[in-house]
């Protein structure tokens, strides 16, 4: 007859690795949902640079400017609630590594002002307005935060505006060649239509800066 | 000295307005230091991690109870001399639920002889009316008020029978009571509980404390019954071993939960306590959430204080199962249900104070406060560790309702999930209150 304080333990131990193993899974499936579908929209943007590729040997920038402009729309509109998922995917996972879905995330974003940039200037007639916010990735910055939110409100009242979040000072050279070109010295940084605002900066500055 | 820091504090006082306290320098002093270490706990390992290690006691413990369960033979007890009986009625302000009270504890079967001692605590209602009309019992009076322990007493002093039978003056024990729980009185043995239920079962307060009491006078009794582990003679109705009693003393007056002492001080005497579940008392339960949280508070501090008492019994494997793991078990949960609260402060503080910050500063640049909302809602998934606490409690009160011939229907659906889900935040607040009034040493109200 074993004691029923060996069985318990040992049903513990056993629920305590299923549990484990359970959260475990549920997490690295959680990360993987989330992976995937920065994956789909990093792959898109990739398929749309062959664009770029087919304009420079083709020369034909009228039907290459249609299928552009419509592909950044849907690529705005898919990306939209990407950053937001991460992000509480990143603080609620106990397991599993949220690490690449990051960087991932990080490089379609840059891939997507790349294309912006490239239509406005080749096409013109592209409606979204870049807006550029530069943060200290490793860092601890309570204004950058506040910063954000401040981007978020304007982007909920503005459809037209895109914020691409760029960290400097980690593995994205082209957000640290942005940084330089903007000569950013200061954090939080935003630049909109080329116009820089060093620190924290108001709403309404803001928003004057893009109606104008 | 004492005065230094002498504030009230609003929080507690919402809950019971009528209670004044007065928070003291060492209380401040004990509750910053406990915050102290359960911060830097939390910043060590993270906060879910803790949380999964309370979860994973809490199923140890109640893995114990299930195969101690299953463990349990049938027991046959047959007696062939029927002791004589002193049933003590305490009565204190009981004029609402007396009289019925009185035909209940009349009915009650008893092939032996049987006698009822009522005594009343220096009642301001019409109780000592009511009780004057009532013939075939044994009145005392008090003129002061001594409290309930002071009461029983007095009742066993007067007491002719060779066994004591305590009555609350709320409770109603169904007829075949006394024959059930006699004869489980056997020579070692020195007192009898019985299944304690809830007679009023009109609110949904009291179906979800219907449940409560199912389950730990169901289940939970039974188990540390034949564990020999009990740890309280439920004050709604007990059988003692009159002679036992006397030889201890009787009932500790200064004690706010006599029931409790009287079962701690019967173990240390080396005497035995065995449960019968197939005697159903049924007795009033709070109707209200404040009744019941004064009524919790007073029974976590006396459990405090029986504990402090008594703290030679705890690992002490002399108490058999008792010293080893309920009694030191029930602490470690309570100690941990009180932590819990720190710890969720504990790790929230920084978050607290940089959300504030947050906001002030947002509040400065823009007034669109609906983005500080965030956006998705998710759940952890160390949830997954409660799931199976709760699983557990459904075991549980699935075995109590057999033990009760009761039927589980679905229509019961609703309390015992909010007993399953919500019960246990009421009492992390009750263990809280408690402990924060019993370091502080407040007054103690009933």
């Amino acid at each position: 007859m074993v004691n029923k304080y060996i069985k318990a333990i040992f049903l513990t131990s056993i629920l305590f690795l299923i549990g484990v193993s359970l959260m475990n899974f549920f997490d690295t499936s959680r990360i993987e949902n989330v992976s995937n579908e920065i994956e789909i929209v990093l792959l898109d943007s990739e398929a749309i640079q062959q664009l770029i590729f087919y304009e420079s040997i083709f020369e034909d920038s009228d039907s290459v400017c249609k299928i552009l402009s419509n592909r950044i729309d849907s690529q705005i509109e898919k990306t939209r609630t990407l950053l937001s998922e991460l992000e509480s995917t990143n603080a609620q996972v106990m397991f599993g590594d949220t690490r690449i879905p990051k960087l991932k995330y990080r490089i379609q974003n840059i891939q997507l002002y790349l294309l912006i940039e490239k239509a406005r200037k080749d096409c013109g007639g592209i409606s979204v307005i870049p807006v550029l916010y530069f943060f200290p990735e490793n860092e601890l910055c309570v204004d950058c935060v506040v910063q954000a939110k401040v981007l978020d409100s304007i982007v909920q009242q503005n459809s037209k505006l895109r914020v691409f979040a760029l960290p400097v000072g980690t593995d994205i050279p082209v957000a640290d060649a942005l940084a330089i070109k903007h000569s950013i010295s200061k954090y939080p940084s935003v630049v909109i239509e080329g116009k820089l605002f060093e620190g924290l900066v108001s709403e309404e500055v803001l928003k004057s800066a893009i109606s104008s | 000295m004492l005065l230094l820091v002498d504030c009230k504090t609003s929080v507690f006082n919402s809950l019971e307005s009528y209670f004044f306290m007065h928070i003291r320098p060492r209380t401040v002093i004990i509750f910053l230091l406990i915050l102290a270490v359960v911060f830097f706990c939390v910043k060590l390992i993270s906060l879910y991690w803790v949380v999964i290690f309370f979860n994973v006691i809490l199923l140890f413990i109640n893995s114990v109870f299930l195969f101690a369960y299953f463990e349990i033979k049938p027991k046959e007890h047959k007696l062939k001399n029927w002791p004589s009986v002193t049933i003590v009625v305490p009565n204190y302000n009981g004029a609402n639920n007396l009289v019925k009270c009185i035909e209940y504890v009349k009915n009650l079967e008893y092939a032996g002889k049987k006698e009822i001692i009522v005594v009343d605590d220096g009642s301001t209602d019409s109780s000592r009316k009511i009780l004057k009309r009532i013939s075939g019992i044994k009145l005392i009076l008090n003129k002061k008020n001594k409290g309930k322990a002071g009461v029983l007493n007095d009742g066993i002093a007067a007491a002719k029978g060779e066994i004591i039978v305590t009555i609350d003056s709320d409770t109603y024990p169904e007829p075949d009571c006394l024959t059930k729980m006699v004869p489980l009185l056997k020579p070692g043995v020195s007192a009898v509980t019985g299944f304690v239920r809830a007679s009023n079962t009109n609110g949904f307060v009291e179906k979800i404390q219907e449940i409560e009491y199912l389950v730990s006078f169901g289940f939970f009794q039974k188990v540390l019954s034949d564990l020999n582990a009990l740890m309280v003679t439920p004050g709604p109705m007990s059988v003692y071993d009159a002679k036992f009693l006397r030889k201890i003393g009787g009932f500790d007056e200064k004690n706010i939960t006599e029931d409790m002492e009287i079962a701690f001080r019967i173990r240390e005497n080396g005497g035995k306590m065995v449960t019968c579940t197939e005697a159903h008392i049924f007795t009033e339960v709070p109707t209200n959430i404040r009744h019941l949280f004064t009524q919790r508070v007073r029974w976590y501090r006396g459990k405090f204080m029986n504990t402090l008492k008594y703290n030679k019994m705890l690992f002490n494997p002399k108490y058999g199962d008792f010293g080893v793991f309920t009694f030191p078990f029930s602490v470690i949960m309570e100690w941990c249900v009180v932590l819990f609260l720190f710890i969720f402060v504990a790790g929230n503080i920084e978050n607290l104070f940089y959300y504030f910050t947050l906001v002030a500063s947002f509040l400065t640049v823009s007034n669109n406060i609906q983005v500080l909302v965030p956006a998705l809602f998710s759940l952890n998934s160390s949830i997954l560790f409660y799931v199976m606490g709760a699983c557990f409690y459904a075991i549980f009160i699935y075995y109590s309702h057999l033990l009760a011939n009761d039927k589980l229907s679905i229509k019961k659906l609703p309390e015992i999930t909010l007993f399953i889900m919500v019960f246990g935040v009421f009492l992390v607040l009750v263990f809280f209150t408690g402990f924060f009034k019993e370091i502080n040493k407040s007054d103690y109200v009933w």
